[in-house]
């Protein structure tokens, strides 16, 4: 089945060009040129066989701005978020990534790379298959934290924590290595698919972040000048 | 120099307070002279009056006179030709000679004395003269030193502020000099008048980068995403090529229009610098962006780690990397050692016209004919932001160098 996306922008040259191409390579895309008119389409097919498995949202928007859009879908569930960012523009993209966005791209983007940003996102929501299929898992317990592997589960104190699909890539990524410091730079690579000589300080920045502030502060340490590690 | 006009304004007022005193002070002395030699001949000439009135009544002389003394001048025996006539005569210098000579019918009597020019006296006034002349000229110089010194004084802080100014900094003259309605407050206001001309001027460049920067963006995405809906022809190929180069372009324009706007913090981490480098010129060659071998990078035993924003710095090294493959000719050579990345490339170097006015938007090395010349803009800005300082110049075998001078102590945060 062709993966639905929810595309989100107010200029017609864009957005069109844009559903083309991402129809091209396959997407099934429903064009929204305001934020509240995507709001309204995005709540109208959640639940239902349409329902979106993406969203790619500009963040200047009429209406109502990409950034509330994000935490709006955010409020209701871990559907995929991407920002489009324009560079020079008042509104961060940090703002965008702390209201739960999963990834950006920048205006002028490269469709290339938006195709790329888009297949690593899919490749997150999707279930992981790490766990050998068949065998029983054991819990993996980090202190008050006790994961899943099979059922894609984190508890902290046998509550439930929510996490989205990158989130929780970043958290198994991490607990494979623990005690390992992962550099900012391998975790571009292994969470987000970005090429190994990529950097980016947000991205990785505020969704460690993100994470702490749902797993608690001390479980994740960072390692200054190396990277991140993951207590036991 | 810093300090020839004051001195020169004291040295002139001394000059011509000592003149006027010396002046005033030899025609005292004068005068007190002459007054004393008038006093003199009065007093000569009653006792000439009363000798010849004693001579006639009693035949005696008095007061040393003498009867038809052949040593009389005869300038004053002249003088006194007519019956009862008398007169006075004064000669000689230091010593005066003075002769008082009276007719009574055909006898002249006269008196002779003689009496110092100078005496105690008039030694006491000259020295009176003399220290109240030094006096008067040292207070003056006093005085003239003082106004020199504020006068000076100003002119000095308002060339400090004039050197802040073309710095960048925000201050004025005007703040430096005080509220005077002077030549120096004259002075200041015009080049504050001047550096506000100027500064508009920049900061129209700045807008103008900035709305052709904003303007082009959305038109240039539009056009990069149905540029790529093309097929694979020749004509789509050369189509998509220079799309691509006007979205670098867009994408610099909107990075310059950032930095200029000043809010551009660092973020810093700690970072080795050796490996930062390498690691810059490793992605710039996974994108193509430099031919394999191009770029060659030297240095770097001593792992030394910096706090800085590697992101920036990278930004920084490929652009200047850029530049020199652009203008210059490979290879390029990146040499890092402890605080500074020296980046040399082997092309004809730069200009002197470059050297003395470092990167300009819009205005390119006369020898450089392709790219639009943001790149070093972007370098220089982005290693503002880092507390970093860049040279230009040529290296002693030939080619341009760039040296990035990273800071040791921690640049500018968001924190």
């Amino acid at each position: 089945m062709r993966p639905r996306l929810l595309w989100v922008e107010d200029d017609p040259v864009i957005g069109e060009a844009t559903q083309l191409n991402l129809e091209r390579y396959d997407y099934e895309v429903e064009w929204a040129t305001d934020g509240l008119r995507a709001w309204q389409i995005f709540e109208q097919h959640r639940g239902d066989d349409a329902a979106f498995d993406v969203v790619l949202s500009d963040i200047m928007l009429p209406g109502l701005d990409g950034i509330s859009l994000c935490r709006r879908v955010r409020g209701v569930g871990d559907t995929p978020f991407l920002l489009v960012s324009a560079r020079g523009d008042s509104i961060d993209v940090v703002t965008g990534l702390e209201a739960g966005a999963d990834d950006y791209v920048t205006k002028p983007f490269d469709v290339q790379v938006l195709l790329a940003r888009l297949r690593s996102v899919a490749r997150r929501s999707l279930p992981t298959g790490r766990a050998e299929s068949g065998a029983a898992t054991e819990l993996e317990t980090y202190g008050d934290l006790t994961l899943d592997r099979q059922a894609l589960e984190l508890r902290r104190d046998g509550e439930p924590v929510p996490l989205t699909p990158t989130e929780m890539r970043l958290f198994l990524e991490l607990a494979d290595n623990t005690g390992v410091v992962l550099s900012r730079n391998t975790l571009l690579t292994r969470v987000w698919d970005y090429p190994d000589w990529a950097d980016d300080a947000h991205l990785v920045n505020v969704h460690i972040q993100r994470l702490r502030a749902k797993i608690g502060n001390d479980r994740i340490e960072t390692v200054r000048g190396f990277g991140y590690k993951l207590r036991r | 120099m810093r300090t020839g006009l004051r001195l020169r304004i004291t040295a002139s007022i001394a000059a011509v307070v000592l003149v006027a005193v010396a002046g005033l002070a030899v025609a005292v002395h004068l005068l007190v002279i002459q007054n004393r030699i008038d006093a003199q001949r009065s007093n000569a000439d009653a006792q000439i009056r009363a000798a010849i009135e004693i001579y006639q009544a009693t035949d005696l002389l008095s007061f040393g006179a003498q009867v038809n003394d052949p040593a009389l001048p005869s300038r004053l025996r002249d003088a006194v030709r007519a019956d009862g006539a008398r007169a006075t005569l004064v000669t000689g210098g230091s010593t005066r000679e003075l002769w008082a000579a009276g007719r009574s019918g055909s006898t002249v009597l006269s008196i002779r004395s003689t009496f110092a020019a100078v005496d105690p006296g008039v030694r006491a006034v000259d020295q009176s003269l003399l220290v109240a002349g030094v006096a008067t000229v040292v207070l003056a110089s006093l005085i003239g030193a003082g106004l020199a010194t504020g006068l000076s004084r100003r002119l000095r802080l308002a060339a400090g502020a004039a050197r802040a100014v073309s710095r960048g900094e925000d201050t004025s003259l005007r703040a430096a000099v005080g509220p005077g309605h002077d030549e120096v407050g004259a002075l200041a206001d015009a080049v504050d008048a001047m550096a506000e001309r100027l500064a508009e001027q920049l900061r129209s460049e700045q807008r103008v980068t900035a709305d052709v920067a904003h303007d082009l963006r959305t038109p240039v995405t539009g056009l990069a995403a149905a540029a790529s809906l093309l097929d694979d022809s020749r004509p789509a190929q050369l189509v998509r090529d220079r799309v691509a180069a006007l979205t670098s372009l867009v994408q610099d324009l909107l990075e310059v229009a950032r930095l200029d706007t000043g809010v551009e913090t660092a973020e810093l981490e700690h970072v080795v610098l050796p490996e930062l480098v390498r690691r810059s010129v490793d992605r710039g060659i996974a994108t193509g962006e430099y031919p394999a071998g191009a770029v060659e990078v030297y240095g770097g035993g001593d792992q030394v780690m910096i706090l800085t924003d590697p992101r920036r710095l990278d930004r920084v090294i490929s652009n200047l990397v850029r530049n020199a493959l652009r203008h210059g000719r490979a290879p390029v050579e990146i040499d890092t050692q402890a605080h500074r990345i020296m980046i040399t490339d082997h092309g004809p170097g730069f200009s002197p016209e470059f050297l003395a006015a470092g990167p300009q938007r819009f205005r390119q090395d006369s020898t450089h004919r392709d790219g639009h010349g943001l790149g070093l803009i972007i370098a220089t800005g982005q290693a503002g932001v880092l507390g970093a300082r860049l040279s230009f110049q040529n290296a002693p075998e030939g080619g341009a160098r760039v040296i990035i001078d990273l800071p040791g102590s921690a640049p500018r945060s968001d924190a």
